[in-house]
């Protein structure tokens, strides 16, 4: 069987699909972090497949574009595992359930 | 690659950003030993240098493009795109941070002094960096400059349990909010197959992208860009983040990152509302969202007893109202725009500053009976509130008024044909008149606090410095003078946005 664009666009709206219900449903920080990744690498895999079968691969627009985009995922999520400690710290656990003090 | 011309166009930001690392060099070892209070003065102080020498650099650069002797356009794949209008709108971002850096330095969080000013400055120039940005990857590196700083800034006291708690709520809607982003970014480049909003217009006005990615790219850009305006069913995450958030943040996020962020939704989604073939949809969609803002946002403020959760609830409205503009979809829908979140920005800045004072000298987060009867230790603390909160009101002759004037005329001026008032958006704009009037009885609820309260006064005289005043007392006259002489802004914006 020929692998064609479509394959690669539902294989990453799969993969966005299931981090965002991760990201909607889990309570653990952790796992939601994970499940961020998963969604922005989704998007990554759309602009490689998307460079890959486009009309002028020779531009290099995608691959530009997902190193960057990989570079902010690194940060994102360094910036969220240090979310992370400080609300441990407080609330001595990382159950997004039990983070909820804040009343309307 | 022409390296004297790229480091004339990104001069302003390279002098923020020397200036940052000034300040943080010096807060490390010079000011070591100081006082956490006299360090902020001080850092502060060199941050309040180089933005103003970036902002020189601004106004540098803005002589030279109107006057056509040098041109800085279209330079590195549209990285870059300095205009007379993006580097207008640069240079009033510039000119907000100056005055959040003077709001913030009385009252820093903790001993991080460098830290939460560097962050403001990253903040600045990411949003600097968006508004002249006309690339997909500039737009996207940009935007997660300004909301990384901001989840950063939102939980700086970390000491503060609630800080933390409402940093990690924006944090993770946030971060879901910029996988929609750049999923939708991704379908907008495989539809054009280009970067830059030049090509990625003149893919769609062609017609030669497929429709249906156009489609899906755009509803994901609604959903992210949503968040980031704090549209409701996206705004969950404001809230939280303007009550508990240090207020100078909160001021931040509400004013520079919202007209930043609207800049980035006329540019982006301007040429797709005139000429695509889904223009139906497109329009249905942001009505939508349009409207569940103004009722969730209103009615949300109605109930509200602390005054920064109030103002994020009338931010949420006000989100609401700047979409009607846009749904107008046309060159009137961008002008009123643009010049709604400018007028929005310099009012809700000036709100949360007074806001922030009076906080800080409470020592604890103010409720709306605590302005009992401001007025009579405070006069002029009271009045420009006063002018803020009308502005937010659309009371004429402030310039919330013709804000919102202009936003509802475009909408109606979109459909000309059209005579009956269920038609068309008439229908919008009443909704939007109706919440209007909803929206003035929370603001005057406020007022009444502050003006006609009998009680005696639960708040000592305040004392304030003479940057915050000046500060204020700026932010006020330009609420006034856009309301009574709002032609200028205007004809400017249209003249050099077409």
């Amino acid at each position: 069987m020929e692998i064609t664009l479509n394959h690669y666009l539902i294989l990453s709206a799969v993969l966005f699909t299931i981090g965002l219900i991760g990201a909607l449903t889990r309570r653990h920080i952790i796992i939601m972090l994970v499940c961020l990744e998963i969604m922005l690498n989704a998007a990554n895999l759309n602009l490689i497949a998307f460079w890959h079968f486009g009309p002028n691969p020779i531009l290099l627009h995608g691959p530009l574009f997902t190193l960057f985009t990989i570079a902010i995922a690194a940060t994102e999520a360094a910036l969220g595992l240090a979310l992370v400690l400080a609300i441990y710290r407080h609330f001595k656990t990382v159950d997004l359930e039990q983070v909820q003090d804040l009343k309307e | 690659m022409n390296y004297p011309q790229l480091f004339l166009t990104t001069l302003p930001e390279l002098i923020v950003v020397l200036g940052m690392f000034v300040a943080l060099g010096f807060d490390y070892t010079k000011y070591k030993e100081l006082d956490p209070q006299t360090r902020s003065n001080k850092v502060a102080a060199l941050s309040t240098i180089a933005l103003m020498l970036g902002l020189a650099g601004v106004v540098w650069q803005f002589l030279q493009v109107t006057d056509g002797s040098k041109t800085f356009s279209n330079s590195f794949n549209g990285q870059v795109v300095l205009t007379p209008l993006t580097l207008w709108f640069k240079g009033l971002i510039f000119v907000l941070a100056l005055f959040v850096v003077q709001f913030a330095k009385t009252d820093v969080p903790n001993k991080h002094v460098s830290e939460y000013f560097g962050l403001i400055l990253l903040s600045t120039l990411g949003m600097g960096f968006l508004i002249t940005a006309q690339n997909l990857i500039m737009l996207f590196v940009s935007i997660e400059l300004i909301s990384l700083s901001l989840y950063g800034l939102t939980a700086f006291q970390t000491d503060k349990k609630f800080s933390v708690e409402a940093g990690i709520k924006y944090f993770t809607i946030g971060g879901v909010s910029s996988a929609f982003l750049l999923f939708g970014l991704s379908y907008l480049f495989g539809a054009t197959n280009e970067l830059s909003f030049e090509g990625i217009t003149a893919a769609i006005t062609s017609g030669a992208a497929p429709q249906n990615y156009v489609l899906i790219a755009s509803a994901f850009l609604v959903v992210g860009l949503g968040f980031k305006i704090a549209a409701a069913p996206f705004h969950l995450w404001a809230p939280d983040t303007y009550q508990c958030g240090p207020v100078p943040v909160a001021a931040w996020v509400a004013s520079g990152s919202k007209i930043a962020s609207f800049f980035l939704l006329v540019q982006l989604f301007g040429p797709v509302l005139e000429t695509s073939e889904q223009k139906e949809t497109l329009i249905a969609g942001i009505v939508l969202v349009s409207v569940l803002s103004m009722v969730l946002g209103n009615i949300g403020a109605l109930r509200q007893s602390c005054v920064k959760r109030l103002l994020a609830y009338s931010s949420i409205a006000h989100a609401g109202y700047i979409l009607i503009g846009l749904v107008a979809a046309n060159e009137d829908g961008s002008i009123s725009v643009l010049f709604y979140a400018v007028i929005y920005s310099l009012a809700t800045l000036g709100a949360f500053a007074t806001i922030g004072i009076i906080d800080s000298r409470l020592g604890r987060e103010a409720q709306i009976d605590d302005f009992n009867g401001t007025w009579k230790q405070n006069p002029g603390l009271s009045i420009l509130f006063m002018i803020f909160i009308l502005s937010l009101a659309g009371i004429p002759p402030l310039s919330g008024f013709f804000g919102k004037f202009y936003l509802f005329m475009a909408a109606i001026g979109s459909q000309p044909e059209i005579a009956s008032w269920s038609e068309g958006f008439y229908w919008l704009v009443a909704v939007a008149l109706l919440m209007s009037a909803v929206s003035l009885f929370y603001y005057v609820k406020v007022l009444k606090a502050f003006l006609v309260s009998a009680d005696t006064p639960k708040l000592p005289s305040i004392q304030i410095t003479k940057a915050e005043g000046a500060g204020l007392l700026l932010l006020a006259v330009l609420v006034v003078y856009l309301g009574i002489y709002p032609t200028g802004l205007v004809e400017f914006i249209a003249a050099s946005l077409g």
